[in-house]
């Protein structure tokens, strides 16, 4: 049995060592992936903490030990777009802590505020791919939507994107 | 700019940011023992819980067991004393009241036969009982040398809580008839005694002519 299996199966069993150990390798993609999606590191927070906790819950379900990324990903888009529905009649600010920073380098900023420029979707998608692993086809499947399209639309938000950095 | 070196670019963005201490492993370790122990108590709560319910239950389930149990127990009595007063109603040829109701004269038959409870000594014995609205009507007798008397009860037929109580006393010979609706006792003569009425657990006489 893999390291990764032994750490599944305990989890499963309750141990939260063992769950803890799964999630140390996971964590900082997740919270990347969320406030590169919701915009908001309150929010990005207040899910990823959700997530963990409905995973805990859940961890029976997971067969596979080496799909717990996967699975876990898979959660937290899901609690992502269940967020951005309740942004529809929101006005989004960037939030101070993410606008500035004096440690943060100057073009990590310009590449993020591009990124928070784009919709919803289109930062889920490549947030999903970017940080969760997806390809395409897994991508399409989480949020119902042909393969295809999925390609294009990442593919214009990424020309978007440049084009946003080099003017 | 290249696709995959936007990517890059932005993945690189990433690892700049500070991750949250609240999200940090050791944290959620921490959360999730606490939320553990927390589902662990409320586990052992909703099981006492269900423990107590259980026994509820069982307890109620006894007593309706038991209650059924006697229902039965009279009842049974009933059938042997009936089919021993059949025989002497057969013999006598002259006694048959062929509607199902208990005649004293059939009873002492049937006392006589099965060579228990002598005469004259004063003990309780089942005569016949209906069901109707949700109520068991119960009628028992003690026969005197002088007269008998009559209990008339009423029981919830599901709890066999017992909600009336009548007693009435007559001559000797007397015979109960039963339905749902009530009960009427008649002499040897087929003479109107008494005429009681059945309503809703309640036991109330419409006419006494003794």
């Amino acid at each position: 049995m893999s390291t990764k299996e032994s750490l599944a199966w305990r989890a499963r069993a309750g141990d939260t060592e063992a769950f803890a150990a799964l999630y140390e390798e996971v964590y900082r993609d997740l919270y990347r992936m969320a406030l590169y999606t919701l915009k908001n590191p309150q929010d990005a927070e207040d899910v990823v903490s959700d997530t963990v906790a409905d995973a805990f819950a859940s961890i029976r379900k997971l067969r596979d030990a080496d799909a717990f990324r996967a699975w876990i990903f898979k959660i937290l888009s899901n609690k992502c777009r269940r967020k951005m529905k309740e942004y529809v009649h929101r006005t989004e600010e960037l939030p101070e802590e993410m606008a500035g920073g004096s440690r943060e380098l100057a073009e990590d900023l310009a590449v993020r505020s591009a990124f928070f420029t784009l919709s919803d979707t289109d930062r889920l998608i490549l947030s999903l791919h970017l940080f969760g692993g997806y390809t395409s086809q897994e991508i399409g499947s989480l949020l119902k939507m042909n393969e295809n399209t999925v390609r294009s639309r990442e593919s214009r938000a990424l020309k978007k994107l440049a084009a946003m950095l080099e003017e | 700019m290249d696709e995959r070196k936007l990517m890059e670019q932005l993945k690189t963005s990433a690892d700049s940011v500070k991750i949250p201490e609240r999200l940090k492993p050791e944290q959620i370790k921490k959360k999730l023992e606490s939320q553990s122990a927390r589902q662990a108590r409320k586990r052992k709560v909703v099981r006492r819980q269900l423990a107590a319910a259980a026994c509820v239950t069982l307890c109620a389930g006894c007593l309706v067991w038991a209650a059924v149990g006697r229902g039965q127990e009279g009842s049974g009595s009933s059938s042997q004393a009936s089919a021993a007063g059949a025989g002497q109603v057969e013999s006598a040829a002259d006694n048959a009241d062929g509607d199902g109701s208990f005649s004293g004269a059939s009873m002492e038959a049937a006392q006589e036969s099965a060579g228990s409870a002598p005469q004259g000594e004063a003990q309780e014995q089942y005569v016949d009982s209906v069901a109707g609205g949700g109520y068991v009507y119960q009628v028992m007798v003690t026969e005197g040398e002088e007269s008998w008397r009559y209990r008339i009860t009423a029981a919830e037929e599901t709890t066999g809580r017992q909600t009336d109580e009548l007693y009435l006393e007559f001559a000797p010979g007397a015979k109960a008839t039963l339905d749902p609706e009530g009960a009427v006792f008649t002499d040897g003569n087929e003479r109107e005694l008494a005429k009681i009425r059945f309503d809703a657990g309640k036991i109330s006489e419409e006419s006494a002519e003794q």
